[in-house]
């Protein structure tokens, strides 16, 4: 848990990371692209879990009433495949877990323009929630 | 990345998605090889003179865009030369005589079993209307005896139209024109069709010129684009096309750059309209006498509307600058807005499909405060899940 707050001070060194009780908290801003809008986004982690990923600002829209793509219930952000490996303990969340979420707003922001999501990845079970390895 | 890069990115795609539709191109390119065959034929067995067939206009510049309706058509322009003195035939001979050799094309067509075009009448131009969603207009000409009398440059391309409502010949060097807009462009068409060989690893000539885009003719086409959109309702009104590209060909300034290009070009358009005593002109570069914006001085609200609609152009670009930072989404509506949905949506899915594609050869990376493009460091492979 240090080593992953030490690589996510070094690498962004304007968010907040902080942990407590056996959960890390990073908050800092992604700007996926520079027309792109500045999200402030909320990674979580505890060892044993998923980290989980909620943009908190500005609001994430929702054109036409319909649900956001690639996200679990309550809108955490669905960033990678839970079952290919993709994500690791072993690996820093500041080299995976954020460029994801910074890809997953582009392409959030490409899909507010095209209706299409041109990122990838895999679609389960809409009620899909779990968020443990 | 910086943000007139990535508005640069978005233009160009917009553009790109003005081009005529391939398909469209194909079936009219079609429809002109057979024409051109017939009307070659026909010429050698009527005349004893030579004769030459041409794509002129929009067309041969490069410059030529969708229409904005679906159900509008694309014009394709033709020159049709008979190398014969001007003495030997009138207006009226020429017209007629090119118009007997239409309709015998159309018997030619009907008698092959193939469904012919309906011929009709213009002021200048008989027009051949195709069942698909375009027309082909054909300008009978003479070669000008006297085009260096009307012309600064290519005078052996200079030719002689008929108008129904002059009685002088009319002058014209499309051509000419054409030579004149290219040479604005030189050096970036230049290195445009070098980086295409380069990208697909061939030698420069084997890079078809028509296939090459510089800015000048992306700015051109997104230009006349956003005119089409502002005068939907009243088409008669609109600033014409040889206007925007004579005034933007000179305001051109050899940016790589579309988005550079776009917002210089509006910028110093205006500076090439010239007030001679109490007429605006915007000369045509290869023949000083002939004046664009004629119609100005007994319509002037042609010159308002013309400004009123650069400075619209303006505006929108600024706002497209001022959406920087508040979400592609906020940019694109601006665009939108001045360019139409179905261009800005196909641009969109065009530029999220390249990030996927860079991100799967491992060619993403994201910089500081997590901007993603082609510095910093790599993004490593993953999926998005969820529905």
């Amino acid at each position: 848990m240090i080593a992953q707050k030490l690589a996510l001070d070094g690498r962004f060194p304007d968010s907040e990371c902080s942990i407590r009780k056996g959960e890390l908290v990073w908050i800092g801003f992604l700007q996926p692209s520079s027309l792109s809008a500045k999200y402030k986004i909320r990674i979580q982690y505890r060892l044993g879990q998923k980290p989980r990923i909620k943009a908190l600002e500005p609001e994430l829209e929702k054109p036409e009433g319909r649900s956001l793509p690639h996200v679990y219930r309550g809108d955490y952000l669905c960033v990678f495949t839970p079952w290919n490996n993709e994500w690791r303990p072993d690996l820093r969340i500041a080299d995976t877990i954020v460029p994801w979420t910074s890809e997953w707003l582009l392409h959030y922001e490409f899909w507010l323009v095209t209706g299409n999501w041109h990122g990838g990845g895999t679609h389960p079970d809409r009620n899909y929630s779990d968020t443990r390895n | 990345m910086s943000t007139t890069s990535e508005l640069n990115s978005w233009l160009r795609n917009i553009a790109d998605s003005l081009d005529l539709p391939p398909e469209v191109m194909a079936s009219a390119e079609k429809k002109y090889t057979q024409l051109h065959k017939w009307l070659s034929r026909d010429h050698d067995e009527k005349y004893n003179s030579d004769a030459a067939v041409y794509v002129q206009g929009s067309i041969m510049l490069g410059t030529a865009i969708q229409p904005e309706k679906q159900n509008d058509e694309v014009d394709v322009d033709l020159v049709y030369r008979r190398d014969i003195q001007r003495t030997s035939i009138s207006q009226q001979e020429l017209k007629d005589q090119v118009g007997e050799q239409l309709r015998d094309y159309l018997v030619h067509l009907k008698r092959h079993g193939l469904k012919p075009p309906t011929l009709i009448e213009g002021k200048r131009c008989w027009t051949l209307d195709y069942p698909e969603r375009f027309h082909m207009d054909i300008l009978p000409a003479l070669p000008d005896d006297e085009a260096a009398k009307h012309n600064t440059r290519n005078l052996e391309d200079a030719i002689l139209i008929t108008d129904k409502e002059r009685r002088e010949w009319h002058h014209s060097n499309p051509k000419g024109y054409n030579s004149w807009f290219r040479d604005q462009m030189r050096v970036m068409f230049a290195e445009k069709r070098a980086m295409m060989a380069k990208k697909a690893e061939v030698e420069v000539e084997d890079i078809p010129e028509h296939t090459v885009r510089t800015p000048l003719q992306r700015a051109v086409q997104l230009l006349k684009r956003h005119r089409d959109l502002r005068y939907l309702g009243n088409p008669d009104d609109k600033p014409i096309s040889i206007i925007i590209t004579t005034l933007a060909a000179h305001a051109y300034r050899n940016e790589s750059d579309v988005y550079e290009a776009l917002s210089g070009i509006v910028d110093r358009m205006p500076g090439y309209i010239e007030k001679r005593e109490d007429e605006y002109w915007v000369e045509n570069p290869i023949n000083p006498e002939e004046n664009f914006a004629d119609k100005w001085k007994d319509e002037p609200q042609r010159k308002e509307r013309f400004f009123q609609w650069l400075d619209q152009v303006n505006d929108d670009l600024d706002e497209a600058l001022n959406q920087q930072g508040r979400g592609m989404q906020k940019v694109a509506a601006t665009l939108t807005e001045a360019f139409g949905a179905e261009p800005v949506r196909s641009a969109g899915n065009n530029l999220a499909e390249e990030t996927r594609i860079q991100r799967e050869k491992g060619l993403l990376k994201m910089g500081a405060g997590g901007v993603l493009g082609a510095t910093g460091s790599n993004v490593k492979a993953h999926g998005f899940h969820g529905s």
